[in-house]
């Protein structure tokens, strides 16, 4: 029941053209379709629904809204019922208010950010099928990226005026969408400031982060990759299109995942992500970094974190 | 009477080295007219203008001209530059290239609000 997974993210882009060179070429998606308002939607090739990333043309960067998929129509009813009934108003968007998408269920985190939730997507299949199927399909582009792993939503935080919006993220995230804790970084006196925290609906060490910042924002958009070798090579294909690296391949402490950070050509980090960690169970104690160590849980080989890894993004 | 900095929308044929300096700090170094202000400053590993993203969108890089004309290279995203502070010559570093000498003041920095001290470690 509930929230099986992410569905989609829909991000603003000043370059379209640069944009799709980026996502194709790099990252490796595959455009699906085009809308008449210059929307661009694509998937990655072990995706078998229509698209997992919608690029809307803009004068900034950032994120407009994220979705994630529920397995039933009636999950959108039940869940419409909770959100409402914890205070948060909801609307349901008619099918097709996207393209080839179901009725959404729409509404604003405790966070600022734009979520939708959908039972349904036209599904076209993974690019080796499900027949028989190659373990990969001969046309990978760039890194081949398997599919969109998670975001990462930059939440305002604030303790002297006793704003938390990470730790409200969490509480609904929690209570109302069904999703489970599986690591957290806490700071402050006595640790009591929630400043990052990772959930899962699945069996995946996260499906969605929080990290605490001066103002809302989308941090990155991750891609999963099988392997270390598959991060290297992805490194590679970066340096041959001049991608922007923001953080070259290392291994986050937190999720114990392989990871690259980068810029899309509007600025938007990107990662990509290998590694599945661990399985992530509802009953698995959940993690906690401390704040002295909270910089070996993000980069766990240096214990570095650069400035400019919290306090940029779009 | 001292002219506006200009944002020059031509092609720049040519590939010149310009000198840069950022008044504030009296730093100096080389840029070609081939690359961004930033991307010239970042390649030889030098500081003194932010650098994040490098293409348009994070903002942190924001300067202003103060003598000498750039050549605007991308977009650069409108929730950071607006187009009348473009027509004064402010602008992101990652997205303009220079057409002659520059003189510039650093406007833009990483923001020191609470993740700094948090994530150092060793504050509160």
């Amino acid at each position: 029941m509930g929230v099986m997974r992410i569905g989609h993210v829909n991000i603003r882009v000043m370059d379209m053209e640069a944009a799709l060179k980026h996502y194709q070429n790099v990252v490796g998606m595959k455009t699906t379709h085009k809308d008449a308002k210059g929307n661009v939607y694509l998937k990655c090739w072990d995706e078998w629904d229509k698209y997992s990333l919608v690029l809307t043309p803009s004068e900034q960067a950032g994120m407009n809204h994220v979705a994630y998929k529920v397995e039933k129509e009636a999950d959108l009813d039940m869940l419409k019922q909770r959100i409402e009934a914890y205070g948060i108003k909801t609307e349901m968007l008619e099918a097709e208010s996207l393209p080839f998408v179901g009725r959404m269920l729409q509404f604003v985190l405790p966070s600022g950010h734009d979520m939708r939730l959908y039972a349904k997507k036209e599904c076209v299949g993974t690019d080796v099928g499900s027949t028989n199927p190659d373990p990969w399909p001969d046309d990978l582009r760039g890194a081949g990226a398997h599919w969109l792993d998670h975001v990462l939503l930059m939440c305002e935080m604030n303790p002297e005026k006793g704003i938390n919006k990470v730790a409200d993220n969490t509480r609904f995230f929690i209570e109302v969408l069904g999703f489970f804790q599986t690591e957290q970084i806490l700071v402050g006196p006595g640790g009591a400031i929630q400043l990052a925290s990772f959930l899962s609906c699945s069996s995946k060490p996260h499906d969605i982060a929080f990290v605490g910042g001066d103002r809302p924002g989308m941090h990155h958009l991750s891609f999963f990759l099988d392997s270390w070798h598959d991060i290297l090579k992805a490194g590679d294909i970066m340096a041959k299109n001049r991608t922007r690296i923001d953080v070259a391949p290392t291994r986050h402490g937190v999720t114990r995942g392989e990871t690259i950070y980068f810029f899309d050509p509007s600025g938007n980090r990107n990662e990509t992500f290998a590694g599945l960690g661990y399985q992530a169970q509802r009953d698995k104690p959940i993690i906690t970094w401390t704040e002295e160590q909270a910089a070996r849980g993000i980069f766990y080989h240096t214990g570095v974190l650069d400035e400019s890894f919290t306090t940029v993004y779009t | 009477m001292k002219s506006l900095p200009a944002i020059d929308s031509g092609a720049g044929a040519t590939n010149c080295r310009h000198a840069i300096r950022l008044l504030q700090t009296g730093e100096a170094y080389v840029c070609s007219s081939a690359e961004t202000l930033l991307q010239g400053m970042a390649r030889i590993g030098k500081k003194g203008i932010p650098a994040g993203c490098l293409n348009g969108g994070c903002g942190v890089c924001k300067v202003v001209i103060r003598c000498g004309t750039v050549r605007k290279a991308g977009a650069m995203s409108r929730a950071h530059i607006s187009e009348e502070e473009e027509t004064q010559g402010i602008v992101l570093a990652c997205r303009v290239m220079p057409v002659s000498a520059i003189d510039l003041d650093v406007i833009g920095k990483m923001k020191k609000a609470v993740t700094r001290t948090l994530w150092g470690g060793n504050a509160v």
